[in-house]
């Protein structure tokens, strides 16, 4: 693992010595391959695994009877300890830190009540009140819509989605493929009828989704997006903006991941660009500043800030 | 079996402690949660044999069985640093050692087909740089085996930006928080525009629309304060030189620290009632449980921040009912952004 959390010591020596209990006799296996199925270098599982085959008692009973020949692990015999080792293993707080996590992150791509079973199970093989890594987002995940995309893409069943594109809702018929999520947001990858396309669906647009009992036929050579590139916001959106923030508040805008950095001006001012596909998102986007944001181009939607500002301020003043 | 195959070498002595630790499990294991005394364990394992014996040359019987009785103590710890529970009970010359069963599997272990697939999914969908993929590979392994033999469809691609310096930070602040090692570090605060220094006991992380936080005790502000990983400069140091136990973690250390609503940075002292559209309303109710409430067609949230509060209602295309103060405000800023999109540039 480069650059990522390390497990606790002896925790790797206690994964393997339940590998090589599980491990059938006769069957070998390459370190390399090891090391990758256990998230570490081929060194530390040589090392582990040495510690492993360490163990013994008085009588030379052993967890396994295995080796290390030439790169790769072979189990010649079962030990005497083997039964106990072949039980699936407590979880050490990381561990349990880890799984909890990695069920959070994936928690719009399944089934709500899977997950929460899953959950429990690893709370229950830690054993004891683990801190978990605090997960959370913009938008909830929305069971109804996250269970409804779980039934459709398991049994090959058509969805029909409610969608906004631009100011209007769609009524959609999609048959679901994968779920890919980019920096905390939720897409489905679905191959839709109503554009006869493959498409992208942001999760939390979809407004609601029905589970019809028309069956669809899996398409393999549909094209995913599941890639960072693919999903980039900057690939994604069809047009770009030039957006300058005032020095009040340009330095924030470094670390917003949909704005690119054009050029920074000498009062402390810089212009960004967006990317977009609905005007109207874009709009909002610029006005949540209070004018300490301002559309340079395109004139387009310079225009549909100056009309919705000024719409607004009618619409204050009328009731005021 | 013995173990005399092509045996390479000599262990070093972390192996040596590993292999010692893994002996102690395997040998209580295997004796279904009877207790064995400290002359059993040594009598029948060499490398705790080796231990006595060597305090025995020193010193005597009584030193050897003492420092025995303390490498049981830290093995017994080490064990229960990776969850599995050694029981011992008695003191000195009476010691007794146990490992029943379910203290080195759960209770509850069976995983049906499709939490299994969920799970070894899980790990699927995040290849790319999580911080945590070693020990998820080791949960999963430990759970289910090892992954490789489950053949199974992806049902989700989760994908990152490739950001080096948080995942190594994250790792660190991760071993800071198991040992509860204070740390130092240099800080950007981006509302102050300046770079300091700052000392934290770090109690929890977080990961917030793809954003890593760490949250702890501030040393020199003596409050609770949540940090961006992103905004930390440089490398992330301890404080001391204590190998661990600086602080004591504080009671609520579990999920208690998710970055707040903007506008309710300081405790919320108004309360605004805001005229938006019935989907705003349900996604933002979504995106801020138990900030954001109904009233009748209106979203209703207590504030403090005035500003962040304006700008949140634009945001959303929303339009404020009361009160008037943040009426005035948002007719400022509609009056600021009509003048500066007033005339092409």
């Amino acid at each position: 693992m480069t650059g990522g959390v390390s497990p606790e010591p002896l925790a790797l020596e206690v994964a393997l010595a339940h590998y090589v209990a599980s491990m059938p006799e006769g069957k070998d296996v390459s370190l390399s391959d090891l090391a990758f199925e256990f998230g570490c270098s081929a060194r530390d599982v040589e090392g582990a695994l040495e510690s492993v085959i360490e163990v013994e008692d008085r009588d030379l009973t052993t967890i396994s009877g295995v080796t290390i020949e030439n790169g790769r692990l072979v189990k010649h015999l079962s030990g005497g300890y083997e039964k106990g080792f072949r039980r699936p293993v407590r979880l050490s707080p990381v561990q349990g830190r880890a799984a909890l996590l990695a069920l959070d992150l994936v928690s719009r791509a399944a089934d709500p009540g899977i997950l929460e079973s899953l959950r429990k199970k690893v709370r229950d093989a830690v054993g004891e009140e683990v801190p978990e890594v605090a997960y959370g987002g913009r938008g909830e995940p929305d069971a109804a819509v996250s269970e409804a995309i779980d039934r459709a893409r398991n049994e090959n069943r058509v969805l029909e989605i409610r969608y906004p594109s631009g100011e209007e809702v769609n009524v959609r018929r999609i048959e679901p493929a994968l779920m890919s999520n980019i920096e905390g947001v939720w897409y489905l990858n679905a191959f839709c009828r109503y554009a006869d396309g493959a498409r992208l669906f942001r999760l939390d647009r979809i407004l609601s989704a029905k589970l019809l009992e028309e069956r669809f036929e899996h398409r393999p050579d549909m094209e995913m997006k599941t890639r960072f590139e693919d999903i980039d916001p900057r690939r994604y959106a069809a047009k770009r903006a030039v957006i300058r923030f005032s020095p009040a508040i340009a330095r924030w805008m470094e670390e917003r991941p949909e704005l690119d950095l054009r050029e920074e001006h000498p009062d402390g001012s810089a212009d960004y660009i967006l990317h977009y596909t609905d005007e109207s998102w874009a709009a909002k986007r610029v006005m949540q500043y209070l004018g300490e944001a301002a559309v340079i181009e395109p004139e387009e939607l310079r225009g549909e800030v100056r009309r919705r500002a000024a719409e607004m301020l009618s619409a204050y003043r009328g009731r005021a | 079996m013995h173990n005399a195959y092509g045996r390479g070498g000599i262990l070093n002595r972390n192996q040596t402690a590993a292999a010692r630790q893994l002996s102690l499990a395997a040998y209580l294991l295997y004796d279904g949660g009877n207790f064995r005394d400290e002359a059993s364990i040594r009598r029948n394992l060499p490398l705790y044999g080796s231990v006595y014996e060597a305090s025995l040359e020193k010193g005597g019987g009584e030193l050897a069985s003492d420092a025995l009785r303390k490498q049981l103590a830290r093995d017994v710890d080490a064990l229960a640093g990776v969850g599995i529970r050694v029981v011992a009970e008695g003191a000195s010359e009476g010691r007794r050692y146990s490992l029943p069963a379910e203290g080195f599997s759960p209770a509850e272990v069976e995983l049906s087909v499709e939490e299994r697939s969920v799970f070894a999914g899980a790990l699927r969908a995040l290849r790319r740089d999580f911080p945590y993929a070693g020990p998820l590979r080791l949960a999963i392994a430990n759970m289910i085996g090892a992954v490789s033999t489950e053949a199974d469809e992806a049902f989700a691609a989760i994908a990152t930006r490739h950001d080096e310096n948080v995942a190594r930070r994250v790792a660190v602040l991760e071993r800071a928080i198991s040992r509860r090692k204070r740390v130092r570090f240099d800080y950007f605060s981006i509302s102050r525009d300046e770079t300091s220094t700052r000392e934290v006991e770090p109690h929890s992380l977080s990961l917030v629309d793809g954003v890593w936080y760490v949250s702890g005790w501030d040393t020199n502000r003596e409050a609770v304060r949540q940090f961006r990983m992103s905004r930390v400069r440089g490398l992330i140091k301890n404080a001391t030189r204590k190998e661990r136990g600086d602080f004591e973690p504080p009671e609520d250390s579990s999920r208690h620290s998710e970055p707040r609503a903007p506008w309710q940075l300081e405790e919320p002292e108004k309360t605004a009632h805001i005229k938006v559209s019935e989907e705003t309303l349900d996604a933002a109710m979504h995106a801020y449980p138990g900030v954001v409430e109904k009233d009748g067609d209106d979203l209703v949230t207590g504030y403090s921040g005035e500003r962040q509060l304006a700008g949140w209602t634009l945001s959303l295309g929303g339009e404020v009912v009361s009160p008037d103060s943040l009426k005035g405000r948002v007719i400022e800023g509609l009056e600021k952004i009509a003048e500066a999109h007033r005339d092409t540039v």
